[in-house]
């Protein structure tokens, strides 16, 4: 047994005190006159007699109660196995870090809970310390130094990312596995909101000898509203935003929360809604035609703040600029331009109205300019022949920048001149021409987000695609490059028919055939615009997004080329190649922060917005029999072992309430008292009436 | 009045102590005392101590026929009661110990102090009635009040006068005293000591012999309180000494047992002394009747001339 504040267990020493009291200090308080004393004193050793205790009885019944009352306060508990004082223990502290966590001080009470658990320790056994969201954080590998894993759990702060409870877990049994053989246990402290639980549940599976100890740190009641979501257009060409920006609002509250949705467009209150929000409702608010100025536009939805106040807010960044085109290039015309590729794929991207007229230029390969390719937003090449070398430095360029190209090899393509040029940077050459009758399209790899809207095959049948010819690729190993390319789909005999090759950060896409209408009848048939998007959609630059979540991944090149020169924090700090949130290259970086980032280039600066993780807004709390249930899961085949961590909170709890019994004693045994004592003072009393003399 | 026959001697029921104490006259008080125990000694064998006629009075219905002198009768055919006079060449000293043990009592009892007091006025006014010379002593530590032996008129209302005028003592040293009271009482009589003689009985005893060397006939009036002796108290307490003030915490109910050995072996002790040395030794408790103590007075003045 040992006691959560033993310093309680000084105040037996005021048992001494009565004692004292009763054999030193405290004399009769009755005085009797009498004749003569002359035979009192000659008593034997009468103090003596006076100080023998003659009640015993109510002596040690209110020696009892203090001690009870002493043993109360001091906290007893229990040691049990979890504690136990086994050198060989390893404890992990696994601390809930999350975004929900900044909500009334949870993380406050989480550390509290932990440095509890540091305390009540067994001597020699050694603690980790971790720190998990969807970022684990060993902040202590397994360590005897408690100060070090004090120090560590204190200087945990919340983070603005999800939970991930099996990530943490999984942290925690991997140090664990290298702890020696004893008893293991996880302390995982954190508010348990449901949704997140639920999620890890068939994530985390203990191993034999683990035992995992939930400890909740979340008060009663959950209650949060939260933008979750907004729809947005992250590049627009009109003054005013042309579509409807949707802003998904959840209330978490148990009552319907009216509140104010404020829409800022650089700083500037733009429009603002009342919504009254239902109790568990999520709900969506519209806001359209807010104007935007050129260039980029600093956009902050936000509601009226509660409990959780990051998630009441929410950024985007809207460009307003003209958008890139398509860029068609035609390597050689032997036939009119109503028949060359070049006006079938304008036909079909024209099909979407995405694609105004602007957006897509067709133009001779022998007309194109550096410029027009560095523009241009993806390159279709068909029928390459011999190239400038400047267009070709630039096209390689925008390839290895993360730009897309498709190379069609159709009837009129130099295979020559595409081995001299493309072949050693693709590592393919072209063999020539294969003529085979009523060829068709096998082996197409509808995994690929490239045919995977036509893995269906009721709706897209490429078995009436036929092919007449087409050209014979042959992958060369002696290529520069060293990544191989992938091949999407075969024609029926297994020669290469589609050919993703990887360069840079972009992409090409290599056909075997070409996009008019002379080798096959693809152009004619109902695949062959879809096919066209498709393609353009997989090889193109990423488009630019309004807005990132905390822990994404965030390729700087992507918004712009080159390396950035300073990387500035929503707060104006500038963050360190390296760091925490930057790469070593700065190529890419990884915010933990909401607000809008600013990456500083030699041609500007660009904005990126940040919001929070998705999925911590909904607070709501586990239920216990429901946790219970899902560790029981977790635990596996040892679950009856799990439930019993499960519930090892409530069996420390349970052992530490021994005082609540050392205190019903101790009110029983006053209660003893105060009747013996009554009857004694009776007696007393009875006794003065007898023995006290009066005078007159 | 009661009469009882328990015992050797017979006891007489007179009024109670605490009822004689709302007599407001010491006189009156002693004269009472003194008539109603005089007249319920009509049997006593003590009677006609003095043998010297004083003069003749009619008889009256209920005078003793023993006293009707038969040759009047004869002569003048009238009866006539003989009275006799007391010698006078006694001397009665009362020893009043006023020291302030003596003013402790025990409710309902009166206090010591009292009751040696109207015991003194009793046996002062008997002794003048029996024409012995009366003289009063009071003391503490040492003499307080010397009011010496005589007979004359008046002298028992100095002596009553100097009783009602008593004042509590202080501290008493009986020994110290009684040699003291023995420099000034030198010549032979009755000494009669009232005390609830707190001293060791050794002490005690050389003080008592010196008297007792002098010639002096001893008469000790050992008054205590019953509670002095039988101790009744039950809770402890702290006993205050009443005339040093000194405190004794004690628990009664452990102790009470030895105290009430201790007390009687002093008494026995006291009183085995006494009687070694013929010193008339008499224990009085402040309830009981004075009677008593006139008894052993007068079967103690019996035995002088």
């Amino acid at each position: 047994m040992s006691f959560l504040s033993p310093w309680f267990l000084l105040g037996a020493l005021s048992l001494v005190i009565p004692v004292l009291i009763h054999l030193m200090r405290r004399e009769p308080k009755l005085r009797i006159p009498f004749a003569s004393i002359l035979f009192l004193r000659r008593l034997p050793e009468p103090v003596h007699q006076r100080r023998r205790l003659r009640h015993w009885l109510l002596f040690l019944l209110r020696a009892m109660a203090l001690l009870l009352l002493v043993f109360a306060f001091a906290r007893p508990y229990l040691r049990g196995h979890g504690e136990g004082g086994r050198s060989g223990t390893a404890l992990v502290l696994l601390l809930d870090c999350s975004l929900s966590m900044r909500a009334d001080g949870r993380l406050a009470r989480a550390r509290e809970r932990a440095e509890e658990i540091l305390a009540r320790a067994p001597e020699g056994a050694r603690v980790g310390v971790i720190g998990f969201s969807t970022r684990v954080d060993v902040r202590v590998p397994l360590e005897r130094d408690r100060a070090i894993a004090r120090a560590a759990v204190r200087a945990l702060r919340p983070t603005f990312r999800a939970t991930d409870y099996a990530q943490g877990v999984q942290a925690a049994l991997s140090l664990l596995e290298r702890a020696e053989e004893g008893e293991k246990i996880i302390y995982l402290i954190s508010d348990f909101h449901r949704s997140k639980w639920r999620s890890a549940e068939p994530e985390i599976s203990l191993p034999r000898g683990v035992r995992l100890v939930p400890i909740d740190v979340a008060p009663e009641g959950g209650e949060n509203r939260a933008i979750l979501d907004v729809r947005a257009l992250a590049r627009v060409m009109m003054p005013q935003y042309p579509e409807r920006l949707l802003v998904r609002v959840g209330n978490f509250h148990r009552v319907a929360a009216p509140t104010t949705i404020r829409l800022f467009v650089n700083d500037r209150l733009v429009q603002e809604k009342q919504v009254a929000l239902d109790p568990g409702v999520v709900a969506t608010v519209e806001f359209a035609d807010f104007p935007l100025d050129p260039g980029f536009n600093r956009v902050r939805v936000e509601l009226d703040p509660d409990r959780l106040p990051d998630d009441d807010r929410f950024f985007l960044i809207i460009r307003r600029e003209m958008p890139r085109p398509v860029l068609v290039l035609e390597g050689a015309r032997s036939r009119a331009s109503a028949e060359s590729a070049g006006f079938y794929v304008q036909q079909a991207l024209l099909a979407d109205d995405a694609f105004g007229p602007g957006r897509v230029l067709v133009r001779a390969l022998s007309e194109a300019t550096p410029e027009q390719v560095k523009r241009a937003e993806a390159i279709v090449l068909t029928d390459p022949a011999a190239l400038d070398p400047a267009v070709e430095a630039t096209l390689r360029e925008f390839v290895a920048a993360g730009g897309g190209m498709i190379l069609a090899l159709g009837p009129h393509a130099d295979a020559r001149a595409f081995n001299r040029t493309f072949g050693p940077w693709l590592g393919v050459k072209v063999e020539g021409e294969r003529a085979q009758a009523f060829s068709f399209l096998t082996e197409i790899e509808t995994s690929h987000p490239l045919f995977r809207p036509f893995a269906d095959p009721r709706r897209a049948n490429f078995s009436n695609v036929r092919f007449s010819r087409s050209a014979k690729l042959a992958l060369d190993p002696g290529a520069v490059s060293t990544t191989p390319p992938l091949v999407l789909a075969r024609f029926h005999d297994g020669e290469p028919a589609v050919l993703e090759i990887a360069r840079g950060r972009g992409r090409v896409l290599l056909l075997a055939f070409g996009l008019d209408a002379q080798w096959s009848n693809l152009p004619l048939t109902p695949l062959y615009a879809p096919l066209i998007h498709q393609m353009l959609a997989s090889v193109r630059r990423s488009s630019p997004r309004p807005f990132f979540r905390v822990g994404e991944n965030v390729a700087l090149a992507d918004a712009a080329p080159g390396r950035p020169l300073a990387i500035l924090a929503p707060d104006g700090e500038r963050l360190h190649r390296g760091g925490e949130e930057v790469s070593e290259d700065s190529t890419r970086f990884t915010p933990e922060r909401i607000g809008i980032y600013r990456v500083r280039h030699l041609r500007g600066e660009e904005p990126i917005a940040v919001n929070v993780e998705a999925g911590e807004s909904d607070l709501t709390k586990m239920e216990e029999a429901e946790r219970e249930r899902l560790m029981t899961a977790v635990g596996g085949g040892e679950g009856k072992r799990a439930i019993a961590s499960t519930g090892e909170e409530r069996v420390q709890a349970e052992r530490q309430t021994l005082w609540r019994a050392l205190l019903l004693a101790a009110i029983l045994v006053l209660l003893s008292e105060a009747v013996l004592a009554d009857r004694t003072v009776r007696r007393f009393r009875a006794s003065l009436g007898r023995s006290s003399p009066k005078e007159g | 009045m009661n009469r009882s026959t328990d015992g050797a001697r017979p006891t007489f029921r007179f009024l109670r102590p605490e009822v004689l104490a709302k007599i407001s006259s010491l006189e009156l008080l002693a004269r009472t005392v003194v008539e109603g125990f005089l007249a319920g000694l009509h049997r006593s064998p003590y009677i006609g101590f003095s043998v010297d006629f004083a003069e003749y009075r009619p008889y009256m219905p209920g005078d003793d026929l023993r006293y009707l002198d038969w040759k009047v009768l004869a002569r003048t055919d009238r009866t006539y009661i003989k009275r006799f006079h007391g010698d006078t060449n006694t001397r009665v000293y009362v020893l009043l110990d006023v020291s302030a043990s003596m003013a402790y009592r025990l409710p309902p009892a009166i206090e010591k102090r009292e009751y040696a007091c109207y015991l003194a006025a009793s046996l002062a006014y008997l002794a003048t009635r029996q024409n012995d010379a009366v003289g009063l002593i009071t003391f503490d530590r040492g003499i307080v009040e010397y009011i010496p032996a005589r007979l004359r008129p008046g002298q028992l209302h100095l002596i009553l006068s100097a009783l009602e005028r008593l004042k509590p003592g202080g501290t008493s040293a009986i020994a110290e005293a009684l040699r003291r009271i023995a420099e000034r009482v030198r010549r032979r009589g009755i000494v009669v000591l009232l005390s609830d003689l707190y001293e060791p009985p050794d002490v005690l005893g050389s003080a008592l012999r010196l008297l007792r060397s002098q010639g002096q006939d001893l008469m000790v009036f050992h008054i205590l309180d019953a509670s002095e002796v039988e101790f009744p108290f039950s809770e402890a307490a702290r006993f205050v000494d009443m005339e040093t003030g000194e405190e004794v915490p004690v628990a009664p109910d452990a102790l009470g047992a030895e105290y009430r050995e201790a007390v009687r072996r002093h008494l026995d002790e006291v009183e085995r002394f006494c009687q070694a040395h013929g010193i008339a030794y008499q224990r009085v408790l402040t309830t009981q009747p004075l009677d008593w103590a006139l008894y052993t007075y007068l079967g103690r003045r019996a035995h002088l001339p």
